[in-house]
């Protein structure tokens, strides 16, 4: 049987989610290439949630979201904690009635798959889910205790872990730096320490690097960085038997981080032509912690005094910085360039594990069989190229 | 003219400390032809540390030392930064190595942490360096007699030696086993594996920074530069990639062990004993195994 | 009582890089933060501001830049903040930076109490304290884990010693360094550093202090750095162990046993 080589670059959620894919192909033989390791790049600053009801993932794309979700619930019903899983539940508020009419709509679809979710306005039950809140800005919330946060890092070792047990092969600490071209379309590589690889299909999941991945090869990527500042809370008052949950504002969402809070600013109300949120940088020359701009606390102070004035008197623990792959219209850019053989898995804009899942099922088929899917076809680079 | 190396120790149970012959070897190694001599504080008085310094620069004025090696100890280094202030002289700190190159006497150290080592001379003499001591055993045995033991004068009372008891134990700072947890542990969810192994083993949690700011461990676990200084006799690190904020937190030890799936991890270069595995695999063996 | 506390901005991260050339740590995209053994030497001065009502005044030397840990300082309970900046206090060693720092301290107030962290991550000498106390002619105290007891005109000290904790009374005016994580150091929230950030910080240059220029800052120094060494493999390599996961553990087992001993 003939094999098909296929070649990843990058080790976070979306080579990994594509390796492990791919591996279920028997005539697939795929090699990743991970520079640092498994996971710890972007992907393991991200916060995990796969909310059921959120609008960070337009409810077009349902689909993809309920299969992230149920693909790492099925991971954790296999061997527990392999997806990082923290079931805390998950409460989305409405700060309007437009943001009110899409969280039941979410709730509607997530009971229509067999999930909980209610819409509640009583304020005391509100209070009782979420006690640090103010709930006179706010018209409801909505709640289900079948979500939480899941584990980008350890969701990508466990599709790594599962790819090599299926024949697939992993290299860390290894990074590409060179990409073979011969006769308009790319037929291999090189690495770090020389080593040079032929592969059928390369694949860039390189997420916030695509742009400097694509320039070794002539294709401009046209992602832009937006900034994910993270702050750790630690809260003034700790409570027995309490669980705080996930929690979602329009402008911001935070879950636990042990017995501290994890708090961020949400992407979608990133404005790409305004340089405090986003432009093209360099993620090496991200600092392992803080890089968090002042404006930023200022926002994050303004938010936690107006909805939940609890967390304003909280101690700031600590802070990072990471950088979002963003396309213009904040969907990832997947599949054919107009490089033969140079495939994008890129631009997942920081909801990566929620969409790495349903895009690498897709996207393997379509390497493989040549069988496109609606999605990739809504997904497709050339959308981007039209504009 | 500047003559002689002047090696200070700690006067304690009527002995030279420990590290005295350590001192004297590394002044013989120097190879120059000076005479050594030992001086020193005794018991209590080594907390006086206005008055001791004072005696000690009197003691220096008097010898005109060419070099004054310290041992690199707090309750020395206290005394020695006064006398310096007091004699004006330079004092460099915390030297792994000294020698003489070209006839000028240098000494190497790390800088911030352990990323980098520098050299350093000393402008004037006596050339006063404290050495980072217990890298290796002295040969040679000193007794009371050895050393020239210096008085400080306590009449103004400023500092009053109440009494010494014995300590509480804290948890951590004194635990015998302490297992050292990291990011590595984190990412392949072994928390519980490693606080399962500690109980059994009857070791202390302890963590990296990291693992405070995201709540998993509480502040006084942190080990390392932000949070606790540990001696236990045995540590073992988990998934710890070295980074010297953490393992600066770690000293004196008997056994460090280090347990990691990237063989290039810092770690392999601070511990004594190295295993490039998954870390959760070996604490599940350990674990049935106790 | 009056007490100062003397802070300083060190690099936070794991990862550094030193300039070959200068010597000196290269600081950009590097987080910025207080020292840590400085935060617990703040916070047993906030808890002794709880006791007594004292005032904190919050001293440190650096370059624009680090306000920002006075700010900090201040979010955290201290009353009032000092820059103490120069070009020419800058590069000094140890003794250069405690004349700088006493001066100062002696410009402002009679302070009885001065708390130092016990060493800085990125020096980490522990001179710097001990040398201010005897600049201001005072006794010190290095090393400080508790201070179980607070008179007008003493306090009572722990230090532990040989396994053993020491109680020391010690008379003021003093200086003191506190033991790095010897207090779970106070976190500033969010509401106090939005506080914080309106206040406005004193400035102490060498127009007040007028110190000699040969005495302080880079030329002042003597201990000299000549070179500058990477590690890239230290000596140092771990003995490593192999075998199988079963193998490693029994090994792992028989080296604690001997280590208990």
């Amino acid at each position: 049987m003939k094999k098909k080589k296929i070649g990843i670059i990058g080790g976070g959620i979306s080579g990994a989610a594509l390796g492990y894919h791919l591996s279920l192909y028997e005539d697939a033989e795929i090699v990743l290439f991970e520079k640092d390791r498994i996971g710890c790049g972007t992907t393991a600053k991200s916060a995990g949630t796969v909310c059921l009801f959120d609008d960070s993932l337009n409810n077009r794309y349902w689909d993809v979201r309920l299969y992230g979700f149920e693909t790492y619930r099925k991971m954790e019903a296999e061997e527990k904690g392999s997806a990082g899983f923290d079931q805390t539940g998950t409460l989305v508020v409405a700060t309007s009635e437009e943001v009110e009419k899409t969280i039941k709509t979410g709730i509607a679809l997530a009971k229509a798959a067999g999930y909980s979710g209610e819409y509640i306005t009583d304020k005391d039950k509100i209070r009782e889910i979420l006690p640090g809140i103010n709930t006179d800005p706010i018209l409801g919330a909505g709640y289900t205790k079948d979500d939480g946060y899941f584990d980008g890092t350890m969701i990508s070792n466990t599709f790594v872990k599962k790819m090599k047990a299926n024949g697939g092969t992993v290299y860390t600490g290894i990074e590409v730096t060179e990409l073979i071209k011969e006769k308009g379309a790319v037929t291999g590589l090189k690495v770090s320490d020389g080593t040079s690889y032929e592969f059928d299909i390369v694949v860039d999941c390189t997420g916030p690097w695509s742009r400097f991945t694509g320039e070794m090869v002539g294709i401009d990527v046209p992602i832009w960085h937006t900034k994910a500042e993270a702050f750790f809370l630690a809260p003034p008052v700790k409570r027995e038997n309490y669980v705080f949950p996930v929690i979602k504002y329009p402008a911001f969402y935070g879950l636990r981080a042990g017995e501290n809070v994890f708090i961020c600013k949400s992407h979608l109300s990133m404005d790409l032509d305004d340089p405090m949120h986003a432009g093209q940088w360099n993620p090496d020359l991200l600092p392992q912690t803080g890089g968090t701009d002042e404006y930023f606390i200022e926002f994050l102070f303004d938010q936690m005094d107006t909805y939940i004035p609890e967390l304003a008197d909280s101690g700031l623990s600590s802070s990072w910085l990471s950088y979002r792959a963003e396309t213009r219209d904040f969907l990832p850019i997947i599949g054919e360039t107009p490089l033969k053989n140079y495939l994008l898995a890129t631009g997942y804009g920081g909801n990566g594990v929620i969409e790495a899942p349903a895009v690498s099922r897709d996207l393997a088929k379509y390497i493989m069989r040549g069988e496109s899917t609606m999605l990739l076809e809504e997904w497709a680079f050339q959308r981007l190229l039209k504009k | 003219m500047p003559h002689g190396i002047y090696i200070y120790t700690e006067i304690q149970d009527s002995k030279p400390a420990p590290y005295t012959a350590e001192l004297v070897s590394l002044a013989k190694k120097l190879q120059i032809n000076d005479p050594i001599y030992l001086f020193g504080l005794e018991g209590t008085d080594i907390f006086y540390e206005q008055e001791a310094a004072v005696a000690i620069a009197d003691y220096m004025k008097k010898n005109d030392p060419k070099i004054v090696i310290v041992p690199a100890i707090g309750t020395a280094k206290a005394v020695f930064s006064r006398a310096a202030v007091i004699l004006d002289i330079g004092m460099t700190a915390d030297c792994t190595e000294l020698y003489v190159e070209n006839g000028v006497f240098k000494q190497k150290k790390p800088a911030f942490g352990n990323e980098v080592m520098v050299v350093t001379e000393e402008k004037d003499f006596p050339a006063l360096v404290t050495v980072v001591t217990g890298r290796y055993k002295g040969t040679e045995e000193y007794g009371i007699e050895d050393v020239t033991i210096l008085k400080p004068e306590i009449s103004e009372k400023s500092v009053q030696f109440l009494d010494a008891s014995v300590q509480q134990t804290d948890e951590i700072s004194d635990a015998e086993i302490i297992l050292a947890v990291g990011r590595g542990v984190m990412e392949q969810q072994g928390y519980e594996t490693a606080v399962q192994l500690a109980q059994k083993m009857g070791a202390a949690v302890g963590g990296t920074r990291p693992l405070v700011d995201q709540g998993v461990i509480p502040f006084e676990h942190q080990i390392g530069q932000t949070g606790c200084v540990v001696h236990p006799k045995c540590c073992i690190f988990a998934g710890v990639s070295g980074a010297i904020q953490h393992t600066e937190g770690v000293r004196d030890t008997n056994l460090t062990i280090a347990i990691n799936h990237d063989p290039n991890a810092a770690i392999f270069s601070f511990a004594d004993y190295g295993i490039v595995a998954d870390v959760n695999d070996i604490m599940n063996q350990l674990i049935e195994k106790l | 009582m009056r007490i100062a506390v003397c802070v300083k901005q060190v690099p936070v991260s794991e990862q550094v890089k030193m300039d070959p050339v200068t010597h000196s740590l290269i600081r950009n995209n590097i987080e910025m933060g207080m020292n840590a053994a400085d935060c617990n030497a703040l916070t047993e001065a906030i808890r002794l501001k709880k006791q007594t009502g004292c005032s904190i005044d919050v001293f440190t030397m650096g370059g624009y830049e680090a306000r920002s840990v006075l700010f900090t300082a201040l979010a955290m309970g201290a009353d009032e903040g000092y820059l103490v900046t120069d070009r020419q206090f800058a590069g000094g060693d140890t003794l250069g930076t405690a004349k700088v720092l006493a001066e100062a301290l002696k410009h402002t107030e009679k302070y009885d109490l001065i708390l130092c962290g016990c060493f800085s991550s990125d020096g980490a000498t522990g001179q710097v304290g001990p040398m201010i106390a005897q600049l201001m002619e005072a006794a010190s105290v290095t090393e400080v884990k508790k201070i179980p007891k607070v008179e007008e005109a003493c306090l009572e000290v722990c230090k532990t010693w040989q396994g053993k904790l020491v109680h020391l009374e010690l008379k003021l005016p003093a200086v003191i360094t506190i033991s790095l994580g010897c207090n779970t150091p106070i976190l500033p929230t969010l509401r106090n550093q939005m506080k914080a950030k309106k206040r406005t910080l004193h400035e102490i240059t060498n127009d007040a202090l007028h110190m000699d220029s040969d005495a302080v800052g880079l030329s002042g120094a003597k201990s000299l750095v000549t070179e500058t060494l990477w590690i890239e493999k230290t000596g140092k390599h771990s003995h490593m162990l192999t075998g199988t996961a079963e193998e490693i553990a029994d090994q792992i087992l028989d080296l604690v046993e001997e280590a208990k001993h």
